[in-house]
């Protein structure tokens, strides 16, 4: 399973450019990230990966092809690459729970039983067993976001976007998201995630893109990518209080914030020992 | 949030099969209509008690729900009580006569009042007990055995899932105007409220373009399976 972009140029008007020939491969890294301060582009390039708007030029390319945007081509494509929008109230039509993370898969004619299982599974990967039977107007925000997710995960596509799942979510459901995000991601689908929530990005995503303006201004692993502060700056963005620990303070540079309370920790015994 | 729902939520009638509080319902709707008053009066109070029973919620407040419908109810009686007429058939007792008009409490007009009063107050609670006690997807369920169309249903449905949306925002733009004294003044009241029905509708539009695109992704062919 991959998608890429080559050369995609995209834009609203003519002549006008949104994306500016972007050379994307989603399959350099499990969990993918779209970084980039607010308009730099990101929600336009998930809606022309799902070939809602369409290229002006370069293209998509889902195993290699370039994708069709026929009827029957984008249906297929939909199947294998999903996407969750950032306002869970725009995705979510149904008063129940239930019936809404069917939706798609009724779509499709598959059998109940089916259905059933799926939604029994996806349901389990967002922690949302208790969620099934409450009515969708007394969830709270962070979890019709899981609600959402849900409802993209019964696909079982192999590729889901993500379009700013920690925004509007507080500490508690941000660090949901985060547990979430890695379920996911072992269970062996691909993640393209859209955020600006830099420290958030840090710990979950294993390869990043950075846009600017709709230009692509680095990319990399995290390491190549979060040691570079101008570049950082330039796109609008700050460093990981992580990184920045390591290079202006001379810490070792930590995965996580619990492996850097685990190595504190560790260092902070050993100097309370020596001290006794 | 409706709160009528938020109540059937918590009734204890929640997991009863809604096919089971129709049923009732109607049931009860056949003896209000049918009973003579003296029924009719033990039929109510029993609902009331039994309703507020069922949703933990004090008489009292049961009464003030009960507020709302009885204006409605006193108008109509007064209405059928009062005859007005130029020359009665059959002279009013306690008439008041402006010239050949005659207007008075009519006797047979006063016994039916009697009668509608408390049939009206009896169906009045049997459909409050039902609606409060049965939610909106219950509803959902209950109309599409009654053999609805599928396309009302949709309607339903999704009406129901979106006003509240529309209701928050349209709340929120009322709020920030205010906020800014938009509402200070008549004059300013009229373009603050031309401002927000125009933003309002804007703000429609973009959702229902947002809308098609997530229909889209979620594979929609038309139908919306209920």
């Amino acid at each position: 399973m991959s998608l890429s972009t080559s050369d995609l140029s995209v834009g609203y008007q003519r002549d006008v450019a949104v994306l500016h020939g972007l050379n994307l491969d989603f399959s350099r890294g499990q969990v993918t990230a779209i970084l980039g301060a607010n308009g730099c582009g990101k929600s336009t390039l998930f809606m022309t990966l799902l070939g809602i708007l369409k290229p002006q030029s370069g293209e998509v390319r889902w195993q290699g092809q370039p994708i069709g945007y026929g009827k029957k081509d984008l249906r297929a494509l939909r199947q294998r690459v999903s996407m969750v929008f950032q306002d869970p109230d725009q995705q979510i039509f149904y008063t129940d729970v239930e019936s809404d993370i069917a939706f798609a898969l009724r779509n499709l004619g598959m059998s109940e039983t089916v259905i059933a299982s799926r939604i029994e599974q996806a349901l389990a990967l967002v922690d949302g067993g208790a969620l099934k039977a409450m009515p969708v107007q007394y969830l709270s925000h962070g979890q019709k976001k899981r609600v959402a997710i849900a409802g993209a995960l019964v696909l079982e596509a192999d590729m889901l976007l993500l379009d700013e799942p920690t925004a509007g979510l507080d500490p508690a459901g941000r660090s949901q998201m985060m547990a979430l995000i890695r379920r996911i991601s072992e269970s062996g689908r691909r993640v393209v995630v859209s955020s600006h929530d830099i420290d958030f990005i840090y710990e979950v995503c294993d390869y990043l893109y950075v846009l600017s303006k709709g230009h692509l201004l680095a990319e990399g692993t995290r390491r190549e990518v979060f040691l570079q502060p101008d570049m950082l700056t330039r796109a609008g963005l700050v460093q990981p209080w992580l990184v920045r620990l390591h290079q202006e303070l001379g810490y070792p540079l930590y995965e996580s914030e619990q492996a850097f309370f685990d190595g504190a920790r560790h260092a902070h015994g050993k100097q309370h020992k020596e001290a006794v | 949030m409706l709160i009528i729902d938020k109540l059937a939520y918590q009734s204890r009638w929640l997991h009863v099969e809604p096919r089971r509080k129709a049923l009732l319902y109607v049931l009860l709707l056949v003896l209000a209509f049918t009973c003579p008053p003296q029924v009719q009066m033990g039929l109510l109070a029993g609902m009331v008690l039994l309703t507020c029973y069922l949703l933990n919620v004090t008489v009292l407040r049961y009464l003030r729900w009960l507020m709302v419908p009885l204006f409605f109810l006193a108008f109509g009686l007064l209405g059928i009580v009062f005859s007005v007429a130029w020359s009665p058939a059959v002279p009013l007792p306690h008439a008041l006569h402006l010239g050949p008009l005659v207007i008075g409490p009519d006797p047979v007009g006063l016994d039916t009042a009697w009668h509608t009063l408390w049939r009206s107050l009896a169906a009045l609670a049997a459909t409050y007990l039902f609606v409060l006690t049965t939610p909106f997807n219950q509803l959902i369920v209950l109309l599409k055995f009654c053999r609805i169309p599928t396309l009302l249903l949709e309607q339903i449905m999704l009406t129901y899932r979106f006003i509240f949306i529309l209701i928050e925002e349209a709340m929120a733009i009322h709020q920030a105007q205010t906020l800014r004294f938009g509402y200070g003044r008549l004059g300013n009241s009229y373009r603050s409220l031309a401002m927000l029905v125009g933003m309002l509708l804007a703000r429609v539009m973009e959702r229902h373009a947002r809308m098609e695109t997530t229909l889209d992704v979620k594979l929609f062919t038309g139908e919306f399976h209920l």
